[in-house]
């Protein structure tokens, strides 16, 4: 990268930004840790980040007879104690709170915006466009993805972890451009899995490697038909970067020693989440990939509670919480917590109201989650309010969430205007100042 | 494409013009001059002069009084203009008819038979043949012909696929003039392979070739051995369709001898369906609970011996009702549920799509999954309601019209509509085993539901009536699935929401008509061909026997256009490519192995690993496969072609070569059983084309040769080039060592993971 250019992306961007600049830029401006939590299916924010007081706790308990947070359930960190929107932690976040309560961000009301009317709660819908950050749905390639085409230029390096390669998250709508050009998963399945069965082509019989140049012969003779440069890019992806990955994904798997939440009485950084987030920490903390300002995504499923929400939740949001402590405290041995970020997002609210199943049903806005040794404890965004759900079962946005995913490029340094191109802008909502 | 020569329709042209002498004005002096006239038949069946105005022919005398008229509203040139061709016209008006009962043919069109293409437009420029018809000339059309227009002067005709003669019969109607009525025969022969129009659902000619019976087998996606694909070019197109669909119906002889087959292979593997209980394992005495494991044994059984359609619909349809089943499979509580699940599907594939989608309503799993058994009137919940709209009756948006096919406000009533199921009761009880013997009674569930008496529309007078739609033309109150002790798995016709909002909401037809014609055809279908099947659905009251029959015998499913146009899944990848070939698909263990190590086991697995991990889809969405509709349009697939997910496929065939060899055969594969059906496999061009053509694989020269000198050389070190080596059909190490990869290099070309 030139120096112009370095200097237009990071702390000239920044300061020509109605942001403050992140006292942790560093030096070179590019080594921040991005980690973002995608939960699935739509995490009740009610329940999640909870009303401590006021008439809206009140008659919110009214709405939810069997599903409403008992105030003895309610955490409230202090830095957040005397916040005007009375929004606390549900003590599923208790393994969470304990240890960084402090430097929890909550962002209220988020979701799709403009609202427009009628719009659809589907999770496909939803997942597309809080994934690709494009309401029209066109175009779609991932919220980092788009910056990464945005600029042309390789300012950092991307990979997921979690999911399955199968789902229809596994799309170019995710954040798979950047870095290893592929979507990585890291462990036994996905390209971890790919690269092994491909290394074993490699090393197999004679007659494998033979067959293995007549068919680079045979895919060269694609043409230029339908599909043509899919497959063709594909098979030069198979046969070159699967290597690299490989290399890649060696060098994060034998970063040196974790340390893992062990708290004998609470699940830890194990499970599915807790997996992930080892993962993802191992990323963070590997040496010599090339980039500097790394990004992951990590997909964790169940949250789409239409049914029994509070045994789903008190085991979803625990081991999230139990895998987040982990993941603080790996990052924070490692010297590496100050300039990691993490954000939890999902696709939509859910309704006001309880459902016959004990649950609630897809509603429009929902709450976002930040945390980060980098930040002290805030609420941001509206309060709610009685009027706020009158005879309606829902609430509404009045933050995109692109905002969110906006404010955190700019604290890692990078491109900051218009870097996601959407029909409308994404206001800065001062989440990292 | 043409092969009608125009120079042989010139000379079979008899002209109906004539000529009179007549007198007209030129430079201020009268000068006598033959003009031509047109002669036709006036409303007392006289033949009169015609004159030409414009684009169109009017009866002389009628003319002549229109010009008349004119005289007093025109003035300086134009007069001048309207008198002299006042003047002509009279003339001809009153000297015409004299003529004209001389004429010996009257806009007759005489022809001899033509040999046309049955897949040619046949194109006439009449203009050509110093022969001007009007624009609104009408044709009156003889069966056999399927289209036939006029643009200008040139008369378009196609004649229909479905037939071996064609011809044209017309009547000229110009101005009041009515023609004798003129016939262009047409004697058809068979066009070129693939010669279908991309976008019309008229049937194709019925007599197909062998590239074409594997081209349909392809389309279906599980491929076809050699002697289906004879017996459907022996058979014809229409009737070898029959029984492909015949044979996915339960009733059908066909279908229950697989279907026995396919479950005694799954019955030994249902003893591994254990659940733990207090620290000891137990497993159930009865065959019906299934097994992940037993599921896939009974499905892949069926997709590499039963009738192709059938693998293509019960996928077809599990992706549309789409579960994880991954949960209930390996809970014997619950395993229950998951077997009626996929006997719902097998039971109603190819029958009544409506019928099949009530049903689903009351499924014990489906009421689960989306959670409407906790559906009720005191407390909705939204899950089922909202997917019967997105998923499984209308889809998001109309992809004809590109308007919603629901709101958001539609959820909530609709999901009054559904609400009220609830597991029936009793539940069936089932004593489970432990290794030593001791007894637990299974809590199993119910593989039918019933209505509770808290739904929704319990009190017929509450006021707040279910209005689906509303503001629609399609509006609709309070449909409802009738508010009894009904069961549904037996009862259909208490469910009057199915019908109102399959048979009234236009999105409905449409939905699973770009899905079907996506799956089956293209997912670039023109909009025009969407709407046309999906009013052939409603007009076959969503009987799926028909509808399947209308795409795979259409001219479309045929067309060069719509060939390797989309993904096959890994599935259809793999099996397309075994059944094919007619390679074995066995859970026999040659060598006594584990029985996990079948090739359904494998394929299944393999498959998995390339992303379509059937039977553990990863949400209600499913999977990405081609006819999906999503966002409006229709996906083609391409979601199957990443680096690993094709890696997945190359080492599916690796992998399934090694265990045929390692678990079935005990030994090598005797290839020779694949050379039995080549003409002189000693030659290995023929193999290389034999396997091509059974994949519907077309390959250049240069491929062939590549893969030709591949059978003909050997690679002895890796750093070495391989060294001449002579193909040896009768050596069966060298033949083994050389047909697994021949095989794998020619289906992993492109268009070997086309369909």
């Amino acid at each position: 990268m030139k120096r112009r250019d370095f200097l237009r992306y990071t702390a000239a961007g920044v300061a020509g930004s109605m942001f403050g600049q992140s006292t942790y830029l560093a030096a070179d401006g590019l080594d921040k840790n991005i980690c973002i939590i995608y939960l699935r299916g739509g995490l009740d924010g009610l329940y999640s980040f909870p009303l401590h007081s006021g008439d809206a706790f009140t008659e919110l308990a009214n709405r939810r007879p069997n599903i409403h947070v008992q105030p003895i359930n309610i955490m409230i960190p202090s830095a957040i104690a005397n916040a005007t929107q009375r929004v606390g932690l549900h003590r599923n976040w208790k393994r969470l709170v304990d240890h960084v309560g402090n430097n929890i961000r909550i962002i209220t009301k988020c979701g799709a915006l403009p609202f427009g009317e009628n719009p659809n709660k589907s999770h496909f819908e939803c997942q597309k466009i809080s994934l690709s950050g494009n309401l029209n749905l066109a175009a779609a390639k991932g919220l980092v993805g788009q910056a990464h085409n945005y600029h042309g230029l390789r300012l950092f390096n991307t990979i997921g972890i979690g999911g399955n390669p199968e789902e229809e998250l596994d799309s170019p709508s995710i954040l798979n451009l950047a870095g290893f050009g592929e979507y990585v998963r890291l462990g036994q399945t996905g390209n971890n899995y790919a690269c092994t069965e491909y290394n074993k082509t490699l090393t197999a019989t004679n007659n494998m490697l033979h067959a293995r140049d007549v068919m680079s012969q045979l895919d060269s003779l694609d043409g230029n038909e339908k599909f043509s440069t899919l497959f063709r890019n594909a098979k030069n992806a198979m046969k070159s970067s699967l290597s690299d990955v490989q290399s890649k994904i060696n060098t994060v798997s034998s970063t040196g020693d974790y340390r893992r939440y062990d708290d004998a009485d609470v699940p830890q950084s194990v499970g599915h989440a807790g997996n992930l987030l080892r993962d993802a920490f191992k990323y963070f903390a590997a040496p010599s990939l090339g980039v500097q300002t790394r990004i992951c995504q990590l997909s964790v499923g169940g949250w789409d509670t239409h049914e029994f929400q509070i045994n789903a939740l008190a085991t979803g949001l625990q081991n999230l919480a139990g895998g987040l402590r982990g993941f603080v405290e790996d990052c924070q041995a490692a010297g590496i917590w100050n300039k990691t970020a993490v954000l939890i997002v999902t696709e939509f609210g859910r309704t006001v109201n309880e459902n016959g199943g004990q649950g609630t049903d897809h509603g429009f806005a929902n709450f976002h989650m930040a945390l980060s040794g980098a930040f002290s404890g805030k609420v941001i965004g509206d309060s709610f309010t009685v009027n706020d759900w009158g005879n309606t079962q829902h609430y509404f946005p009045t933050i995109s969430y692109l905002s969110t995913v906006n404010d955190l490029f700019k604290w890692a340094g990078l491109p900051l205007d218009n870097l996601i191109q959407t029909p409308f802008t994404a206001p800065s909502i001062g989440l990292f100042s | 494409m043409l092969k009608v020569l125009f120079s042989l329709i010139l000379v079979s042209i008899s002209l109906a013009q004539t000529k009179v002498q007549i007198q007209v004005i030129k430079n201020g002096q009268l000068k006598n001059k033959k003009v031509p006239i047109l002669c036709g038949l006036n409303s007392k069946n006289k033949a009169v002069p015609f004159v030409k105005v414009g684009r169109n022919y009017i009866l002389a005398t009628k003319r002549a009084k229109q010009l008349k008229k004119q005289l007093s509203r025109v003035t300086g040139s134009k007069l001048a203009k309207v008198e002299s061709e006042l003047f002509k016209v009279s003339q001809i008006a009153k000297k015409g008819p004299k003529a004209c009962k001389k004429s010996r043919s009257l806009f007759s069109v005489v022809s001899s038979s033509y040999e046309v293409s049955d897949t040619d437009t046949l194109t006439l420029d009449l203009r050509t043949l110093n022969y001007d018809l009007p624009e609104n000339s009408e044709f009156e059309l003889s069966n056999n012909v399927d289209y036939i227009s006029q643009i200008g002067s040139t008369l378009i005709i196609t004649p229909s696929l479905s037939s071996e003669s064609a011809s044209v019969r017309y009547k000229a109607k110009i101005g009041e003039l009515s023609s004798n009525e003129g016939v262009l025969d047409f004697s058809l022969v068979a066009g070129d392979e693939f010669s279908g129009r991309a976008n019309s659902l008229n049937p194709y000619r019925d007599q197909v070739t062998s590239n074409e019976a594997r081209h349909l087998l392809s389309k279906i996606g599980f491929g076809g051995e050699k002697a289906l694909v004879d017996s459907i070019v022996a058979n014809g197109l229409s009737a070898s369709v029959d029984k492909l669909i015949s044979e996915c119906s339960l009733s059908n002889n066909q279908f229950k001898v697989i279907d026995n087959q396919a479950k005694a292979l799954e019955a030994p593997l249902l003893d591994v369906a254990r659940v733990q209980i207090g620290g000891v394992w137990y497993r159930a005495n009865d065959y019906k609970v299934s097994t992940g494991l037993s599921k896939r044994t009974y499905l892949l059984h069926h997709f590499r011996n039963g009738s192709p359609l059938c693998g293509a619909m019960f996928t077809f349809f599990y992706n549309h009702f789409s579960t994880s089943m991954g949960d209930y499979l390996g809970n014997m509580h619950q395993a229950n549920a998951a077997d009626s699940f996929i006997d719902l599907i097998m039971s109603h594939m190819v029958g009544r799509y409506d019928i099949l989608v009530s049903k689903m309503h009351a499924d014990p799993l489906m009421i689960r999954w989306l959670n409407n058994a906790a559906n009720t009137h005191f407390a909705p919940n939204e899950n089922y309601g909202r997917e019967l709209m997105e998923l499984f009756m209308l889809g998001v948006t109309n992809v004809v019209s590109g308007e919603r096919n629901y709101l958001e406000s539609d959820v909530r009533p609709m999901t009054r509509a559904v609400s009220g199921f609830v597991r029936h009761e009793p539940r069936t009880p089932l004593i489970g085993y432990s290794d030593t013997g001791s007894q637990y009674s299974f809590d199993l569930w119910p593989r039918y539901t019933r209505f509770d008496l808290t739904r929704w529309m319990a009190n017929p007078n509450d006021p707040d009536q279910i209005t689906l739609f509303s503001g629609k033309p399609y509006s609709m109150t309070a449909p409802f699935i009738a508010n009894s002790w009904v069961n549904l798995g037996t009862d259909f016709n208490h469910d009057t929401l199915t019908p109102a909002v399959l048979y009234n909401h236009p999105g409905a037809p449409v939905y699973l008509g770009a899905k079907l014609i996506g799956r089956f055809i293209s997912p670039e279908a023109s909009k025009p061909m969407i709407q046309e099947f999906s009013d052939f659905i409603l007009q076959n009251g969503y009987d799926l026997k028909p509808i399947l029959k209308k795409l795979l015998t259409s001219e479309a499913m045929f067309s060069n256009d719509n060939r390797h146009n989309s993904v096959k899944s890994p599935i259809e990848f793999v099996m397309s490519t075994i059944r094919s070939l007619d390679l074995p698909l066995s859970n026999t263990r040659a060598n006594g192995g584990n029985r996990n190590n079948d090739l359904y086991k494998l394929v299944f697995e393999r498959a998995a690993s390339a992303g379509q991990n059937l039977l553990y889809y990863p949400s209600v969405f499913g999977v990405m496969e081609r006819g999906v509709v999503r966002n409006g349009s229709i996906v083609d697939g391409a979601d199957w072609i990443s680096a690993p997910k094709l890696l997945m496929r190359e080492r599916a065939i690796t992998a399934y070569f090694n265990d045929l060899n390692l678990y079935v055969t005990n030994g090598d594969y005797a290839w020779s059983s694949l050379f039995s059906k080549i003409s002189n496999p000693a030659d290995p061009k023929n193999v290389v084309n034999y396997i091509a053509d059974a994949l519907a694989i077309t390959l250049t020269d240069q491929e062939r040769n590549a893969v030709v000198e591949f059978m003909t050389s050997v690679k002895l070190g890796t750093n070495e080039s391989p060294q001449a080596y002579t193909w040896k059909v009768n050596d069966p190490g060298y033949v083994n060592l050389k047909m697994p990869t021949v095989v794998l290099m020619i289906a992993m070309t492109r268009e070997g993971n086309l369909a």
